[in-house]
């Protein structure tokens, strides 16, 4: 009988040996008497026992089978995480504590740009920026006594001729079981498009901040002019007339003296107006110096005058003495000033009565100084007030609603604050503090 | 009897009240200035006539406000604005508000001169006394 399908080799032992204990049991009848109740008795035993083993092998066989699709089953496992490993969008390694590499996954080796064979047992240092070899060492060394490293920033090198790329890391040390030694498993992103973005988000925030002032100056173009008008007057009345008097015969060399010297004084005044225009319009990297606040805002009268005339607002000021510096940048914190009173000015609208704005600075504390804008408009209601410092908040028909996002931005990178206080009908209080300039404490 | 004519200058702004003298008093005229409108309305002699150089802008009272105050307290003086601010809304409004001219400063000294000399004879010729 051949063997049937499936069937192993004891299996068909065991057929065998059944089929032949049948064949002797029909021969026992012809034994002698003595040999034929014993050996009734071991065919029945051997009976027992082939029956006994062909259920033992059958379990052996569904067992075999259970093993199978186990086997099968973490096989498939095994490849889903191989699978998370490689593809994963992040680069993961895993190195010895030392650095050796030991695996990688599809992200790192497109991230190294070197296939998975070349960096297999090669010390990870080798792909490490120079300049952040001794971070790199000082990592390992911190490893063997914290589990986790997380968001650490480093340069690679990954070959001589690209610029050096930035990763953000983050290292976990680990050990498997039955493992003497621990490995370290490190994932890393390249972060050199985010760091791009950053700065240029810097930049454009920068940029901002000037069109902004741009803007502020853009409505302070009629009463620039004004204000250059002045000078202007002066200088051709007098220089017409200086011309009439030579052309007349009679003339003192001291009125020409007066005259020419009035129209240099007035040409050096206009010039002056420009001056200060254009310092208040040109992109400015920020800078940190020692700034009198007090000063500032007495710089800016003349600015503010004649857009407060045109407002029909009178503007106060109660300015502290003996106040110490801040740290800042003088045209920035002229924009806050120029942002606050122009809004002070506008708030008023219809309102009649006495228009006044109040410009206040004291000490607050031993470290800041807090200057206050104040006006008695109609005031601001709550609902206003939470969102006013919010980009693109405007109650103003034709306002960008970026100014007073902007001052404060420019405040708070001061190391500042700045908010407002009003109630309804009882005008409004915008203050900001900016911390002493440390010397000067 | 008509006396000299005198021309006054109510601008808040130094120089152009300085400049203007000189100008105006190197023509032989007679000139006093002001800062203010307020200061003005306070120190006008109401013997002299002649006629007001008036600014527009100014911090306090402006010039504009001062025109209907002018008429109030009975001084005849003929009005020439002077501005600094280009509009030719603010002059057309002024002169319906019955001022006598309006210049755009900066202004070359012919054409200011010329104004107040036409001005100061429509003054006369209106016969005030």
């Amino acid at each position: 009988m051949a063997a049937g399908e499936g069937q192993t080799w004891l299996e068909r032992g065991v057929e065998i040996a059944q089929r032949r204990l049948e064949k002797f049991r029909r021969q026992i009848d012809e034994l002698p008497a003595e040999c034929r109740d014993l050996s009734m008795e071991i065919a029945e035993e051997l009976a027992t026992n082939l029956e006994e083993l062909s259920v033992a092998m059958e379990e052996l066989s569904a067992q075999n089978q259970e093993l199978l699709i186990s086997r099968q089953a973490v096989e498939v496992e095994r490849q889903r995480y191989q699978d998370l490993f490689d593809l994963a969008p992040d680069g993961y390694l895993v190195t010895t504590e030392s650095g050796q590499i030991k695996e990688l996954n599809q992200a790192a080796e497109h991230l190294f740009r070197k296939r998975r064979q070349y960096l297999l047992g090669k010390p990870l240092a080798v792909l490490v920026a120079k300049k952040d070899h001794g971070l790199f060492y000082t990592l390992l060394d911190r490893l063997r006594k914290k589990a986790v490293l997380p968001n650490v920033e480093l340069h690679l090198q990954i070959n001589r001729t690209r610029p050096p790329l930035l990763v953000a890391l983050t290292v976990a040390a680990c050990r498997h079981e039955g493992q003497e030694e621990r490995n370290l498993r490190w994932l890393m992103r390249d972060i050199s498009n985010q760091k791009q973005a950053q700065e240029r988000f810097r930049q454009l925030q920068a940029e901002l901040v000037h069109v902004a002032r741009l803007s502020a100056l853009g409505g302070m173009a009629s009463g620039l002019a004004h204000e250059l008008n002045q000078p202007l007057t002066a200088i051709v009345s007098y220089t017409q007339t200086a011309q009439q008097l030579l052309d007349s015969g009679a003339c003192p060399p001291e009125k020409l003296h007066e005259a020419l010297d009035q129209v240099g004084a007035q040409g050096l005044r206009a010039g002056e107006i420009i001056r200060r225009i254009r310092a208040f319009a040109r992109p400015n990297e920020s800078r940190r110096e020692a700034v009198d606040i007090n000063a500032v805002i007495q710089g800016l009268m003349p600015l503010v005058e004649w857009q407060a005339q045109r407002h029909q607002v009178d503007i106060r000021t109660d300015l502290a003495e003996g106040l110490p510096t801040v740290s800042g940048d003088v045209i920035q914190i002229q924009q806050v000033l120029l942002n606050l009173i122009t809004n002070a000015c506008e708030a008023f609208q219809d309102r009649t009565g006495q228009r006044e704005i109040v410009l206040r600075t004291a000490r607050a504390g031993t470290a800041k100084i807090e200057t206050t804008v104040t006006d008695n408009g109609p005031g601001i209601t709550a609902e206003i007030i939470e969102q006013i410092f919010n980009p693109f908040f405007t109650t103003k028909p034709k306002g960008m609603g970026i100014g007073l996002d902007i001052s404060r931005s420019i405040i708070e990178a001061h190391g500042g604050r700045l908010w407002v206080t009003s109630k309804p009908a009882e005008g409004a209080s915008f203050r900001f503090i900016l911390p002493v300039k440390a010397k000067d404490r | 009897m008509p006396s000299e004519p005198t021309i006054f200058i109510v601008d808040d702004d130094q120089a152009v009240r300085e400049s203007l003298t000189f100008l105006l008093q190197a023509e032989g005229l007679a000139v006093e200035c002001y800062a203010s409108a307020q200061a003005f309305l306070e120190g006008y002699d109401p013997e002299k006539t002649g006629c007001l150089l008036l600014d527009i802008h100014m911090p306090g009272m402006n010039g504009r406000e001062m025109i209907p105050l002018l008429a109030a307290l009975r001084i005849d003086l003929p009005v020439i604005v002077i501005t600094g601010h280009g509009d030719g809304e603010l002059a057309r409004e002024l002169m319906r508000e019955g001022i006598a001219d309006c210049l755009e400063k900066p202004f070359s000294r012919g054409l200011l001169l010329e104004t107040i000399y036409r001005v100061l004879r429509q003054e006369n010729a209106d016969g005030r006394t």
